[in-house]
């Protein structure tokens, strides 16, 4: 049975984000002072999601949903061009989602249990991702980076 | 060093493109890359080409880089081959044991300088290994 997650867990999950958008894609976390501006950017609206589904010592999945100006900027930043395609900025979102998975499952790993991580893939647009991890616990959080917002969804068993 | 041909495995197109720009800031001659999407299609590449250097995921569809690279290690025909894990693969045991079957492991998140410096680490090894045979 995995114990629920506390504030503390859910900082580490985005301190474990924000360290893959900055070191994958050069992006920044707001500081402090910056956070008003955030209100300015467009929030994430889920159309376009990428989920990485877990299983071994922990059941469950990773949703990612960025914003449409971060969604451009990932897929921009990573492969150093000015505008990435349509398959290109999804194909980033899933491996960002990949990375931040797989740095987070260790965490549901006790006594060399092991949490092994699918490949990830777009969720599809009337995909309900609630509906997919129904009976599991949830937590939310958001991360803000200069380059806009991603909301992330963990579930767990 | 002679002019070495490289084998990309990863799933993802953009990490495939991300992992081909690193190599070109290698200062190494690259005769070839070739891409595979999967441990499978990976797998089929290193039985009919001649690899220096195998770059792999581990967390792929159809076949796993893990599997693939057992079955590279089992066949004493692609002991020459050398293999470096690009994965974001945290559990410490998997991590050894993998570092037990491959060259090098580099975790994800990575710089695009780190993982140069590893595949340059890979094929100077290898360079002094094949030369010491010779």
């Amino acid at each position: 049975m995995v114990k629920n997650m506390d504030n503390n867990d859910v900082n580490r999950i985005r301190d474990i984000a924000l360290n893959v958008f900055e070191v994958t894609c050069y992006m920044f976390p707001l500081e402090e002072w910056e956070i008003e501006d955030a209100e300015d950017f467009d929030q994430p609206d889920g159309s376009v999601r990428s989920i990485v589904h877990f299983e071994g010592a922990a059941k469950g999945g990773m949703v990612i949903s960025p914003s449409n100006h971060l969604l451009e900027a990932i897929a921009a930043n990573m492969l150093g061009v000015e505008e990435a395609t349509d398959p290109e900025k999804e194909g980033a979102l899933c491996e960002i989602a990949n990375i931040i998975c797989g740095n987070t499952v260790p965490m549901f790993a006790k006594d060399e249990n092991i949490c092994y991580i699918r490949p990830p893939r777009i969720a599809k647009a009337d995909e309900i991702t609630d509906e997919i991890f129904k009976d599991m616990k949830s937590d939310k959080l958001q991360v803000l980076l200069d380059e806009g917002i991603a909301d992330i969804t963990i579930y767990y068993s | 060093m002679e002019p070495v041909n490289i084998l990309i495995v990863d799933d993802c197109p953009v990490v495939r493109l991300i992992i081909r720009k690193t190599l070109q800031l290698c200062p190494v001659e690259i005769e070839n890359i070739t891409e595979a999407a999967n441990g499978d299609e990976g797998w089929e590449m290193v039985k009919s080409h001649d690899f220096d250097l195998v770059i792999a995921d581990l967390n792929m569809p159809v076949m796993s880089g893990t599997e693939m690279i057992a079955k590279i290690r089992i066949d004493p025909t692609f002991n020459d081959v050398s293999i470096l894990t690009v994965s974001a693969e945290s559990n410490n045991s998997r991590i050894g044991l993998l570092s037990r079957l491959t060259e090098g492991f580099v975790h994800k998140p990575f710089s695009p300088e780190y993982l140069r410096d590893k595949i340059l680490k890979v094929l100077e090894k290898q360079t002094i290994i094949s030369d010491d045979t010779k």
